[in-house]
């Protein structure tokens, strides 16, 4: 596989690599088709949002490239290793290393501070207190939270606690961050807060980006639009 | 006749006659430094017939009964009281499985969501199951000093007080037992029974971890 291409006069990094990836539920005596076919690369700094009515297979892409699911055909790359080669522990250590993930209803755990949710993943990965200390602290200052580290997420506002998920993701300095529909639960204002927050991290600190989403201020941002229809891509947009 | 005696036992009342030792060896031939029948009281209760046998190997002629052979009826109520307790012991422990593995499958199903997100960003499943466990173990730990002291005071305080059987006095008289029952604990049974609670807690949670950790992480986050 190419793990570099060459694009705008500057070579970047293939992060995700999704080759011809089909995908169907056998759940009832009708096969469904949520995947036929989906083939897209994104690379190292991207802003993807990746959108579509719901049941066009937009979710099932993102829990493939997220390593949650498995397709019935083709290849994912992840930062150059081929998911179907993991067996499931293996896949969960690989998510646990080179993917960030932020939910639409926030999943953090309710009986631990913030500080304590973003430290979480670095436990699992057995990195000593004093590193943990100071990237929780640096994370949580970089999405303005600085001063709530000891609030438990009932303490905080739905936009407080999806940037609390969005410093979690990027705690274990992951390969790029999946956001599944991250805006969908709330106002305007934290969505344009979070969506400011997660530019500029992309932006500094060249973090990777994949949005699903149906939300016309999320698509705005964005600075590449793929359109998923009836599990294939309809289009695919840099701006 | 000096006097006629009552005790809580009827059977006992209308079979024994008390007489001085004298009379009764002047009536029966018996030399007055002998005794035609020798009790004894042995330590260990389990122990009885093993006594009995080496005794009777050195006594013979004389013969020599255990409490088994002289009163058959005591050895069935004793059995008896031992299966009881048994089979009280095992409704007690199921319940005890029921209740925890309800209450783990509860904390398990409830958190569907948590634990699809802790297995999403990289929480491996012998940690999941290690956690379902962790926490049974934590409930076990935190309920059996409470269960223990509980018990303790309700014994002691039964002990003190007695449970009053009167209503049946007369049908227990039969048996030659009390109207008041005091219970007594014995360490080594407490032990045992604290002992056995926390193994089938554990046991108990294996299920519930077994279900947390079948849980694909897609389907639970999706759960509300």
């Amino acid at each position: 596989m190419k793990l570099f291409v060459k694009y705008k006069h500057d070579y970047k990094k293939i992060v995700v690599d999704v080759q011809d990836v089909h995908k169907t539920y056998q759940e009832t005596k009708v096969p469904v088709k949520a995947l036929q076919g989906v083939s897209i690369q994104i690379e190292q700094g991207e802003f993807t949002a990746i959108v579509g009515p719901s049941g066009s297979g937009k979710t099932t892409l993102l829990n493939i490239i997220g390593g949650l699911d498995r397709p019935t055909e083709g290849r994912i790359y992840v930062d150059g290793t081929e998911l179907s080669t993991l067996n499931d522990n293996q896949l969960i250590d690989f998510r646990k290393t080179h993917i960030g993930f932020v939910f639409q209803s926030y999943n953090l755990i309710p009986v631990l501070t913030a500080k304590e949710n973003v430290e979480f993943v670095m436990l699992l990965q057995n990195v000593s207190k004093d590193k943990r200390d100071a990237r929780t602290q640096e994370l949580m200052e970089a999405v303005g939270l600085g001063d709530r580290l000891h609030n438990r997420p009932a303490e905080l506002s739905g936009g407080q606690q999806q940037r609390v998920a969005v410093a979690r993701a990027l705690a274990p300095k992951p390969a790029f961050v999946l956001a599944d529909e991250p805006t969908a639960n709330l106002d305007s204002a934290s969505t344009a807060n979070l969506l400011d927050i997660m530019a500029r991290l992309n932006r500094e600190e060249n973090m990777t980006f994949v949005f699903s989403t149906h939300d016309q201020r999320v698509i705005d941002r964005a600075r590449r639009v793929i359109t998923i229809e009836d599990g294939k891509v309809l289009s695919d947009l840099r701006r | 006749m000096g006097g006629i005696y009552k005790t809580v036992n009827r059977l006992s009342d209308e079979l024994y006659v008390y007489a001085q030792i004298d009379d009764l060896r002047r009536l029966t031939d018996v030399p007055f430094d002998g005794a035609h029948e020798i009790a004894m009281l042995v330590d260990k209760f389990d122990q009885t017939d093993t006594i009995a046998a080496a005794l009777q190997r050195e006594l013979s002629p004389w013969k020599v009964e255990t409490y088994k052979q002289i009163s058959p009826d005591l050895e069935l109520f004793n059995s008896q009281i031992r299966i009881n307790m048994i089979i009280m012991t095992v409704i007690f422990m199921l319940a005890l499985i029921f209740g925890i593995i309800n209450t783990m499958l509860m904390a398990v199903l409830e958190r569907m969501k948590e634990l699809g997100m802790l297995m999403a960003v990289g929480m491996n499943k012998f940690k999941v199951f290690i956690m379902v466990v962790l926490e049974t173990i934590f409930i076990a730990l935190i309920g059996a000093p409470i269960g223990m002291l509980l018990g303790y005071l309700t014994t002691i305080y039964l002990n003190r007080v007695g449970i009053d059987l009167s209503r049946w006095s007369k049908a227990l008289e039969e048996f030659g037992m009390s109207d008041t029952v005091r219970p007594n604990l014995n360490a080594e049974t407490f032990i045992t029974i604290v002992v056995a609670v926390v193994i089938t807690a554990i046991l108990a949670s294996i299920y519930p971890a077994l279900k947390a950790i079948r849980l694909k992480p897609v389907e639970a986050l999706r759960k509300i």
